[in-house]
């Protein structure tokens, strides 16, 4: 067997996975798959080593055609997984083509029939080179092996134990079931009531602690087994950071961490390709929608903190966007929700908060929106803090004074904007900023543009509006993508999309368009 | 009765060594021609090839075989003149399958030991009306 077919091998086999059985056996506790692959590795390895040395220890030469052999000469094919065999006859070769040479018959071990192979062959043949080994060594120290083979073997060795229905996991770490402590329904009960008292996420430890169970059983495997009776009962769910379980009561979350808010839901954009400003904005906005539903967005650098400019939608539902360079604010997390809480820059209030990876959203914030008044165009900074697990959240206060902005109703089913002087107490993006004059009626134009209208034609039929309030007749595509959010849910990337693919719309430089009334629909 | 597959580039191909009798001619014959000249010299006729040793190009082992077969596979198609781009393409598909001792392959692999037209055309040619040399579909048994 060739060295890459036998760390293709490793962690595959029924005899690997019955090792490993016996390696937690004698354990009593879980083990990671680092420690499992560590172990079987070190195992493979030695007992490789092993067999090739009582190989080597039996003395047999290799067979090489060009060699002369004797009858009862005992030989090792390496061509042959290194099998042995002996000599039974010698006799002369029989063909004009490559001279004289000798053919020798071999009784190889489990065989009933001898086979014949080339002797005294000069001719160049791959088994006459002196470099060929007679018996493959693995070279490799257990150490060297896990650090060259260890990240695949620990991915083959998952794969293999999940199938397995001797073993179970919880997170990245493995055990027999049949080992497993009995958690019965009275400590999930006890559970369930420490985690309604502490009003938190509790770690599997912690609650542990308040369960009393027997001493007989190992802290670590006592864990592992309740957080496998966690995990298999739908009252909890673990809302922690990879590598950190915390556990939580499903009917205590927030409606909206459990099933994305329909506001948030925006229709699959087509991928347009924008120019460099346009793809510069959008970039700027770090808006979920453009995920397009793609989870597999490299994840951002960490960073420190994050300037978003609110929508109408996220103002709605009380959330922000959960992009990657969000996300780097955050823990990794790996659960469908992760629970966080915020922290008020100036008033150090906390609140809680969810960071909900299926919807890409952080929600929890329509109080913190409402009470500080702020409308689709306003500034949200998010900050890390000491602890992981909290996001401190601030906006750009200003005094309260009468400004001249757009205004947006729904009139006779179409969106309308007009100026308006409005009390505004927070910083805000220009060309974003959009006052709510009446939500209702928002609410009717929005039920009739997700049922009927493209995108394109949405956009003609606001750009009028915002066009009549700026006195060059153009609209900058932030703006679009602000009014349009107001009746539907859209990423900059789809309405800068829909802008660039329509011939009713030229852009003029600056992120900015104009309207060519002759390719209106 | 067994749905007959549309034959594609991954289709294989083999020699079906009875057609040459059928068609009255000489299989051995054929397979004597495609012989480089060293060893149409050490066997001037097909029938002055019998059975000898041949020794597995990796493993050594020695199995009885036909010396036109033996000295094709292991001599004569590992020579830069057994195929040439002046070799029509029906005979070079033919030595494509002597050199591979008649293994079945597919107009892909064919192309590639051929070094000359395109997959789908050597499809083309062999599904035609004539059949080339007794180059059929493989029918596995």
């Amino acid at each position: 067997m060739s060295s890459s077919d036998f760390w293709n091998e490793v962690g595959t086999t029924n005899a690997d996975v019955e090792h490993l059985y016996g390696f937690l056996l004698e354990r009593g506790a879980p083990a990671t798959s680092r420690e499992l692959t560590a172990h079987l590795i070190e195992w493979r390895v030695r007992e490789e080593e092993k067999k090739l040395a009582e190989l080597a220890a039996r003395r047999s030469p290799l067979y090489q055609p060009k060699q002369a052999f004797e009858v009862g000469q005992h030989l090792v094919f390496a061509a042959l997984g290194n099998r042995e065999g002996v000599v039974k006859q010698v006799r002369a070769g029989d063909n004009p083509r490559l001279g004289e040479f000798k053919v020798i018959a071999v009784q190889l071990a489990d065989e009933t029939k001898p086979r014949e192979f080339a002797a005294e062959y000069g001719a160049p043949h791959p088994l006459n080179e002196d470099h060929a080994k007679s018996a493959e060594s693995l070279e490799l120290t257990p150490e060297q092996a896990v650090a060259q083979h260890g990240a695949a073997v620990r991915a083959a060795l998952a794969q293999r134990l999940s199938v397995d229905k001797e073993f179970v996991h919880v997170g990245d770490e493995w055990f027999l079931k049949g080992l497993l402590p009995e958690i019965h329904a009275g400590y999930l009960n006890l559970a369930e009531a420490a985690i309604e008292q502490a009003n938190d996420a509790v770690r599997t430890a912690d609650l542990l602690k308040v369960l009393d169970l027997p001493d007989t059983v190992k802290k670590s495997t006592a864990l592992f087994a309740l957080g496998i009776a966690l995990e298999n009962d739908e009252r909890f769910e673990d809302v922690g950071p990879n590598g950190d379980a915390r556990w939580y009561l499903t009917r205590l979350e927030f409606s909206e961490a459990r099933e994305r808010p329909a506001v948030l839901e925006a229709a699959p954009a087509g991928r347009v390709a924008l120019s460099g400003e346009l793809e510069l904005i959008a970039a700027e906005l770090f808006d979920e929608a453009d995920l397009n539903g793609d989870t597999g967005k490299p994840p951002a650098a960490p960073r420190a903190e994050i300037t978003l400019t609110l929508t109408y939608p996220h103002r709605q539902a009380g959330t922000l966007p959960l992009t990657p360079p969000v996300c780097a604010l955050l823990p990794n997390f790996s659960q469908p929700r992760l629970k966080i809480n915020f922290q008020d820059a100036t008033t150090q209030e906390k609140f809680t908060g969810y960071a909900v990876a299926d919807g890409h959203y952080l929600v929890g914030l329509s109080q913190w929106f409402a009470a500080r008044k702020l409308s689709p165009g306003a500034y949200v900074m998010l900050k890390r803090s000491a602890d992981p697990l909290t996001l401190t959240i601030d906006y750009q206060p200003q005094r309260e004074h009468s400004l001249w902005v757009r205004v947006a109703r729904g009139v006779n089913g179409h969106l309308t904007f007009s100026q308006e002087k409005r009390p505004i107490a927070h910083k805000y993006d220009e060309e974003m900023l959009i006052v709510i004059g009446d939500p209702v009626s928002l609410d009717a134009v929005a039920q009739a543009a997700r049922q009927q209208r493209s995108l394109a034609v949405l956009l003609e039929d606001v750009f009028p509006e915002l066009a009549k309030l700026s006195g060059a007749g153009r609209v900058h595509a932030k703006t679009l993508y602000s009014a349009i959010n107001l009746i539907r849910r859209a990423g900059p990337r789809a309405v800068m999309g829909a802008l660039t693919e329509s011939r009713a719309f030229t852009p003029v430089g600056g992120g900015y368009f104009v309207l060519n009334e002759a390719h209106i629909r | 009765m067994a749905p007959i597959a549309r034959p594609d580039t991954k289709t294989l191909f083999h020699i079906d060594l009875t057609w040459f009798e059928k068609n009255g001619r000489d299989a051995r014959e054929a397979i004597h021609e495609a012989l480089c000249d060293e060893c149409r010299a050490r066997y001037p006729t097909p029938a002055d090839a019998r059975v000898v040793d041949r020794v597995h190009p990796q493993t050594g082992e020695v199995t009885r075989a036909d010396a036109l077969w033996e000295s094709i596979v292991d001599h004569c198609a590992l020579k830069p003149g057994y195929v040439t781009p002046a070799t029509p393409l029906t005979a070079a598909i033919f030595r494509a399958l002597l050199a591979n001792g008649n293994q079945p392959l597919s107009s892909e692999q064919l192309q590639k030991r051929a070094g000359k037209s395109s997959p789908t055309a050597i499809l083309k040619l062999l599904l035609g009306s004539e059949i080339e040399n007794g180059v059929v579909p493989f029918e596995p048994k």
